[in-house]
């Protein structure tokens, strides 16, 4: 295994991850402000960025021969074959679970904010389709129905 | 990690937020047509543990996911209220001038055929006849009548401008005739608003600034204000309670603590009183004098120059209206009674003796058969106490009109059909400063001032109406650009929501590395 190459590609990865983090940050920031203008500009930023996180961990999944091995098992490797980097793969272990925490967080926050908003911008949309919808009285053959028929959600249900 | 997305949960909490932010929406729904309702809207954030939410990557890390309420937002413009409230003062007041104005057009009116026009032609009527007969009874009866008739009929004007006046202002003596006025009524009412403003000022120095409750009774404030406003030209100080400090021309009138004073009124005979025990030297004219009280005792005893607009300053100017125009009527009554009783009574005019079988008499007596006196007593002739000499009133008393004129003294007692003086009284009709053109001259003075109040009171009322669309634009609820902001507040979420998903994978790659 070429430690050196992996070196130079795990650095690669914190660097990219830490931009991640700053732009879940400043997502997180545009929800809250409600800024909905600026989301498409964020949006497309993180995905560029999830692109190239991508290619950087199959540059480094090449370079363990296919195996997607995690932090712990390239200290354990490099402990027998490189003992000369098995500190600073520690520091990087520390600085990924770092990253790790903080970048979930974000992402929780951000999500669940957005599924807030989502269901309170639907439900508020419900409330006023139902000021403009005429009160009436539909009969079946079961007799007189209560509540309305029409049903509008905005949400998307994925699949 | 998989399908970290569908883990996510709702909190307890986030489902009470969703409750509160439907309701507000649910709010601004049902109040939308509501007078004074500001529209409303939820500021959620983040919940924050330690640090608050920032700029910054820390603050935002340090930060739970979960949702709060941190304000309900009220939607207000302070700046564009306060001018909003400015202009409603000058609405009433100018509103108030057009009132006095049509009310006095009123009093003017001569549909009826019963007014002082008609009054005028039927008297020149009854001179022309006489003028044509002038030992015909008949026809001195009939100029009599005609001249009582106008004379009552600038009483009846003046009586009337009189009764309007005493309707707003009290008669300037009578406490019971100023209680039953308009300024009195007035006064009574915005003491009632005062008590409501000092009531919400309470409630608002209890209530938690940013919650439901508060912008409740911030709207309700702000409706209060407006009430007051179109009283006087009030001045408000927000405080950061939201409650607000109300004083007039400097003079403080509800504070957080309570209305700090009530207006009343006094007649300007008091005042007067008042001013003579007190060695001041009273400039008032109106007859309805506004005070500041509080506990039966009064704080200030003269306050009508600090009401110059708003619907008390325009009761109180208007009496100047009709005080201008009950002039112009008494200058009319007085040129009526100088120019007839000058013929009248002018040296070589004669009257008739029947039963000394139709001869001219002497004028050497004359001076007391003056056409037009006063039925008061008074030496100045009014359009109030205009009247016809009562020695016309009595048997032969139309014998004592002076028809005959002979130039230079020089009599001829047997002339009995001469009627130069009275063709002299004819004639005054076509004078270029006529009684009529001058009477003229009145009605095209009212009804100048009518529609100059009018047109300035329209034009008023659309400033008001123009800042009330954009108080409104501003701070109302419009269910159109609601439901847009929604659908794309909605889009912009949905789309967010995918981005997310797609870098799923990428996050559990980063939580297997980190392992």
């Amino acid at each position: 295994m070429d430690f050196h190459s992996l070196m130079e590609i795990m650095d690669k990865e914190i660097i990219l991850y830490a931009n991640m983090r700053e732009l879940l940050a400043a997502k997180k920031l545009c929800i809250i402000l409600n800024e909905v203008t600026k989301f498409p500009e964020i949006d497309a930023k993180i995905l560029e960025l999830t692109e190239r996180i991508k290619e950087t961990n199959e540059a480094r999944i090449k370079i363990t021969n296919g195996s997607n091995l995690n932090i712990t098992t390239l200290i354990n490797y490099s402990q027998q074959e490189a003992p000369e980097y098995t500190y600073k793969l520690e520091e990087y272990k520390r600085k990924l679970n770092n990253l790790s925490r903080e970048v979930l967080e974000l992402y929780k926050a951000n999500t669940e904010l957005l599924e807030f908003g989502i269901t309170i911008t639907d439900k508020s949309i419900q409330v006023i389709i139902g000021a403009f919808t005429p009160k009436k009285t539909n009969y079946s053959k079961y007799g007189k129905e209560s509540g309305s028929h029409i049903g509008i959600s905005t949400i998307v249900k994925e699949v | 990690m998989s399908n970290l997305f569908s883990t996510l949960h709702i909190s307890g909490t986030a489902l009470n937020v969703n409750q509160s932010a439907i309701n507000i929406v649910s709010n601004n729904i049902a109040n939308m047509n509501t007078e004074g309702y500001h529209k409303q809207k939820v500021n959620l954030a983040a919940v924050t543990v330690g640090l608050p939410v920032g700029n910054n990557v820390n603050s935002q890390i340090n930060t739970n996911a979960g949702v709060e309420i941190i304000s309900i937002e009220r939607y207000s413009t302070n700046f564009l209220n306060s001018y909003y409230n400015d202009q409603i003062s000058e609405q009433s007041y100018l509103n108030e001038q057009k009132n006095t104005m049509t009310n006095i057009a009123n009093v003017f009116d001569d549909l009826e055929g019963q007014g002082l026009d008609t009054a005028l032609q039927a008297f020149y009527e009854a001179i022309n006849n006489f003028s044509k007969s002038p030992n015909d009874l008949n026809a001195r009866r009939a100029f009599i009548e005609a001249a009582s008739a106008l004379a009552k009929s600038m009483n009846k004007i003046a009586k009337k401008m009189n009764d309007t006046e005493e309707s707003n202002v009290g008669d300037g003596t009578n406490q019971y005739s100023l209680n039953h006025s308009k300024i009195k009524t007035t006064a009574d009412s915005l003491n009632r608003s005062l008590d409501e403003l000092a009531s919400v000022n309470k409630m608002l120095a209890n209530s938690q600034t940013g919650s439901l409750e508060n912008n409740t009774l911030l709207d309700k404030r702000d409706l209060i204000l407006k009430e007051i406003s179109q009283y006087g030209d009030f001045k408000t100080e927000i405080q950061s309670d939201g409650s607000v400090k109300l004083s007039l021309g400097g003079i403080k009138v509800v504070s957080r603590e309570g209305v700090e004073g009530y207006f009343g009124v006094q007649t300007g005979l008091k005042y007067d009183e008042y001013c003579q025990n007190n060695g001041i030297k009273n400039t008032n004219e109106s007859n309805a004098v506004i005070t500041l009280e509080k506990d039966g005792e009064i704080l200030y005893q003269n306050i009508n120059e600090k009401f110059d607009t708003g619907l008390i300053g325009g009761i109180l100017d208007s009496e100047n209206s009709y005080e201008s125009i009950r002039a112009d009527l008494d200058n009319l009554a007085q040129e009526i009674a100088d120019t007839f009783n000058e013929i009248q009574t002018r040296e070589g005019a004669y009257y008739l003796e029947t039963n000394n079988g139709n001869t001219l008499l002497s004028n050497e007596n004359i001076e007391d058969y003056k056409i037009f006196t006063t039925n008061d007593s008074s030496s100045n002739i009014t359009a109030e106490n205009i009247s016809i000499n009562q020695v016309f009133q009595e048997e032969n008393g139309a014998e004592k009109l002076a028809a005959a004129y002979f130039p230079n003294n020089n009599p001829d007692i047997n002339a009995v059909g001469n009627s130069n003086n009275i063709t002299e009284m004819l004639n005054t009709r076509n004078q270029s400063d006529s009684i009529e053109k001058t009477y003229d001259e009145i009605l095209g003075k009212i009804t100048a001032a009518y529609e100059s109040k009018t047109n300035e009171s329209a034009m008023q009322d659309s400033v008001v109406q123009t800042l009330d669309n954009k108080i409104n634009e501003q701070t109302g609820v419009n269910l159109n650009e609601e439901l847009t902001d929604l659908i794309k507040f909605q889009n912009a979420f949905t789309a967010s929501a995918r981005v997310f998903s797609v870098c799923n994978n990428v996050l559990d790659t980063l939580v297997h590395l980190g392992e």
